[in-house]
């Protein structure tokens, strides 16, 4: 029996009378790659919120790995190994690519291990190895912000394998990117999927990439899950050819 | 504050202590109204917002010095001043819009260089100018100062006459649209940067008029600013940022404040403490913030 | 850092890392400046290392994590509103206690509830820095009210000097005390900036919920580097409560406190050479111009100052950084021909002979 990795139950998210997600019961098992689909406004992006603690939930509750988190700071979260890579690339500006690494190495401690910690051959080497992944071994002394979009997208992703997730919540990860770098993305994920039974949560939009990377989709609509299964199940569900025909 | 009970020689009864307070917060009000404008509604972080004041109190005064009417340094000093904040927007503000720490500086910063300038002109010693209007009036069996009536009509009819700008003509609705969505206001042809400008203008001009209009009852000096500034915050802070009802709240509840710990103890200084320690504890539990919505989004 | 070819150039070394050579410089003239002035300036040349310390304090608060502090006076006032009441009051505790154990303490436990108060609620940015303003405006007018306590506008006088046991410090000793705090202090700082830690922090500044978001808790790392730095400022204000002899209430006020950010920026925040540099030059400048001058120095550093925060946020020792455009000019002018390394390398060998 896999474990299950990450759980929710009735989750709930009201702003005021408006229900932005309702009742969502999903299971992403260890080492399963769940795509998450919906038109826009159907609360893909709350989801994410509340799964990461950037919002608090209404009702229902989050279980990751058996333990509720559901009122858990996100930071500690994080440190149980949901980590999140952000739709807007969210990584460090002005700062170098191995630089950026480095921040984003959180290591074990909270304070103490951080002013102390010496350099850490181990920690380098991980470092590189995801840089060769990314492909940006050779911009490691190269600004962030003069990387490309795609590269930015990339080098945001490995920072987050860095910060050693057991889930790892992907939101639009190839948007604004070409066809090209769409390919790349999808054999960035493939070595990713490598390390030992890493689940894998992945909002898209892109239905080819999703199809190259996911086994799994749930679909969601208006707060809630109106499909769930395989792809082909999904796809021939009347219910989510309506939602789209619809042109959400 | 603004009014220091103990300046009446007479001992005080309620009705003057009311008439009091409600000078001291139709002074805090007029003053406050210019940084409603630029903080509360275009989230400018302007730090130099009490020397615009000041400003506006010395050109009361060098009206007054050149024996012209008193009324012509209240039409000199918001002209004046609202020059000085189309200076100010179009050399550094504009480009600060996105920066709010920066603005906070760079407005410091200008802050500083009015207050030294004013000193190199006038000199530091402090400077008084007379009142538009003299004589006393008798209310509800106290004598009140005429002057100090006119100070709350003045708050009155800037409050409501910013408030009308605002809703009920064209170019003060224009300013709204463009600072609640400035993308939509260009794509209809307004001037976007020049709607700006015209916002700060209004914002520093009130600011200056309510340094000429509140002159005659301060000690002019380049430092005399800065009290009103701290005071201006707290007012928009704690009525609510970007509303002009918001700011006469704001006024009442912190004038109110200050008024009554005043008569109720000696602690004059200790006065401004607590109404500040409520701002602080404003200021931390607001949800999300006090954030005011930005300029071009947040 | 990135290095170019190996080489004896000193002149090559200094452009490579100038921030260091300006520290190494800076370090020799302090030590110095008993030897090039009489004993009074030494008292205020004292006086301006202390305040490079409390220049300091918020450069690891601004500079590195982003925090903009408008009220640190109000930390270091408090250390040295401190250190006057007890050594005046208390004889029986010695001076060094208070100034090096008591001053730092009260310090850090100011900021440890105000930072508490305020990072639980998560405020930041420019209400951060407003709320720090309010606390620094707020000592002020505590310390103007209780005048018998506090000695309101007149302030404390009488303030003992360091002494160790019978050993009263001379002006020379005290210069050199606060040269070693200050020696001491920065290269902690320096370490602490310069650890996993110091990288936290860079995240906070930056980005800080993707920072949060990859597993730091930032809250406390906000909570202690907010705490170091009223520790800091605290002892900064104990010793210049000795040194001087005198509190007012303008060391407590949002005047200092939004002085020290000037230098600061103007120095080059979040380098801590450039917070030191910004203190040192510009207290010693003022003290140079006569009043004639004062207005038109206030006007330009103020101008100077919007024109950091605007466009050069790097400040006077970003001029100087070793990627900026005037040292990579010096670069080609100074350093040998331009062209690659390898050539530099022959060029070199085949110069020395040893």
């Amino acid at each position: 029996m896999t474990d299950t990795r990450l759980e929710t139950q009735n989750l709930t998210k009201r702003f005021g009378k408006f229900v932005a997600v309702e009742g969502v019961d999903l299971q992403i098992a260890a080492g399963e790659t769940r795509a998450l689909i919906g038109p826009n406004g159907a609360g893909k992006t709350t989801f994410q919120n509340l799964i990461s603690g950037d919002l608090d939930v209404s009702d229902g509750s989050i279980i990751f790995e058996g333990t509720d988190i559901t009122d858990v700071p996100p930071y500690e979260r994080a440190r149980m190994g949901m980590i999140r890579k952000y739709q807007e690339n969210h990584v460090y500006d002005s700062e170098t690519v191995i630089e950026n690494m480095r921040m984003a190495a959180r290591g074990d401690g909270l304070i103490r291990e951080l002013i102390f910690r010496e350099d850490d051959e181990a920690m380098e080497s991980r470092i590189d190895e995801l840089l060769g992944i990314a492909n940006l071994s050779e911009k490691r002394e190269t600004l962030v912000s003069q990387l490309s979009h795609g590269e930015q997208q990339w080098l945001e992703i490995v920072m987050c394998v860095l910060a050693d997730p057991k889930l790892l919540v992907l939101d639009e990860p190839t948007s604004g990117m070409s066809v090209r770098e769409t390919n790349d993305t999808v054999d960035l994920l493939e070595k990713i999927k490598q390390t030992d039974d890493i689940s894998l949560l992945v909002v898209e939009h892109d239905m080819e990439f999703i199809k190259k990377v996911s086994n799994s989709i749930t679909v969601l609509h208006r707060g809630s899950i109106i499909a769930e299964g395989s792809i082909e199940e999904v796809q021939d569900d009347e219910q989510v050819r309506d939602v789209y025909l619809e042109g959400g | 504050m603004l009014i220091d009970p103990s300046v009446i020689a007479i001992p005080l009864q309620v009705s003057q202590r009311v008439l009091i307070a409600l000078t001291s917060i139709s002074g805090l009000i007029l003053v406050a109204a210019g940084l409603s404008i630029i903080f509360g509604l275009m989230g400018v972080i302007n730090l130099s917002h009490g020397a615009l004041m000041m400003v506006g109190a010395y050109m009361a005064f060098t009206v007054q010095d050149a024996g012209l009417p008193a009324w012509l340094g209240l039409v000199i000093a918001p002209i004046a001043v609202g020059l000085l904040g189309i200076l100010i927007e179009s050399s550094i503000i504009k480009r600060l819009y996105d920066r709010p720490l920066d603005t906070l500086l760079a407005t410091w910063g200008i802050a500083i260089i009015l207050r030294e300038g004013i000193d190199l002109v006038y000199g530091t010693d402090s400077k008084s100018v007379d009142a538009l209007i003299g004589g006393e009036i008798s209310l509800v069996g106290v004598t009140y100062p005429v002057y100090w009536l006119f100070i709350v009509l003045a708050a009155v009819t800037v409050l409501a006459f910013s408030a009308g700008v605002f809703k009920y003509t064209d170019i003060g609705i224009m300013a709204i649209a463009v600072i609640e969505d400035r993308q939509m206001a260009a794509a209809s042809g307004i001037n976007t940067e020049w709607s700006d400008r015209l916002t700060f203008a209004f914002g520093s001009a009130l600011a200056g008029l309510s340094g000429a209009i509140m002159a005659p009852l301060l000690s002019v000096n380049s430092n005399m600013g800065i009290n009103w500034l701290v005071n201006s915050f707290l007012v928009v802070i704690v009525g609510g940022v970007g509303s002009f009802v918001g700011t006469g709240v704001g006024g009442i509840l912190v004038g109110g404040l200050d008024n009554l710990f005043r008569t109720l103890s000696d602690f004059t200084s200790l006065a401004q403490a607590v109404v500040l320690l409520v701002a602080f504890v404003v200021i931390r539990f607001r949800p999300n913030g006090l954030i005011p919505a930005q300029k071009g989004g947040e | 850092m990135s290095t170019e070819a190996v080489t004896s150039s000193r002149v090559e070394r200094i452009l490579n890392d100038p921030h260091r050579a300006i520290e190494v410089a800076g370090l020799l003239i302090l030590v110095l400046i008993p030897v090039l002035y009489p004993p009074s300036d030494v008292q205020t040349w004292a006086v301006y290392l202390l305040f490079c310390l409390l220049a300091v304090s918020v450069d690891l608060v601004w500079g590195y994590t982003g925090l903009l502090t408008l009220g640190h006076a109000a930390y270091f006032g408090a250390g040295a509103y401190l250190t006057a009441k007890v050594t005046t009051e208390i004889p029986a505790i010695p001076e060094v206690v208070v100034v090096f154990v008591l001053s730092p303490l009260l310090g850090a436990m100011l900021t440890l509830v105000v930072g508490w108060f305020l990072f639980s609620a998560d405020v930041k940015g420019a209400y951060f820095a407003i709320a720090t303003l309010i606390i620094s405006v707020i000592f002020g007018n505590v310390v103007q009210q209780f005048t018998e306590f506090f000695g309101g506008f007149n302030g404390l006088a009488g303030i003992p000097t360091l002494s160790i046991g019978s050993i009263e410090f001379s002006v020379m000793m005290e210069y050199y005390t606060a040269l070693v705090m200050l020696v001491v202090i920065y290269a902690g700082a320096r370490l602490l900036t310069g650890s996993a830690f110091g990288r936290a922090l860079k995240g906070i500044r930056e980005d800080q919920k993707r920072t949060e978001a990859f597993g730091y808790n930032t809250e406390l790392c906000r909570l202690l580097v907010f705490t170091i730095s009223g520790g800091i400022a605290g002892i900064a204000g104990g010793m210049y409560a000795t040194i001087d002899g005198f509190v007012s209430p303008p060391i407590v006020g949002f005047v200092l406190a939004t002085e020290v950010v000037i230098w600061v920026a103007v120095g080059g925040r979040g380098t801590l050479i450039g917070a030191v540099a910004g203190a040192l030059t510009i207290q010693f400048l003022e003290s140079e111009l006569s009043d004639l001058l004062i207005n038109f120095w206030q006007i330009s550093l103020a101008a100077v100052f919007i024109i950091v925060v605007i466009w050069a946020p790097g400040g006077l020792v970003g001029v100087v950084d070793e990627d900026s455009r005037v040292v990579r000019w010096l670069r080609t002018k100074l350093v040998s021909d331009a062209g690659s390394s390898e050539k530099q390398i022959t060029e070199m060998t085949g110069k020395k002979n040893d």
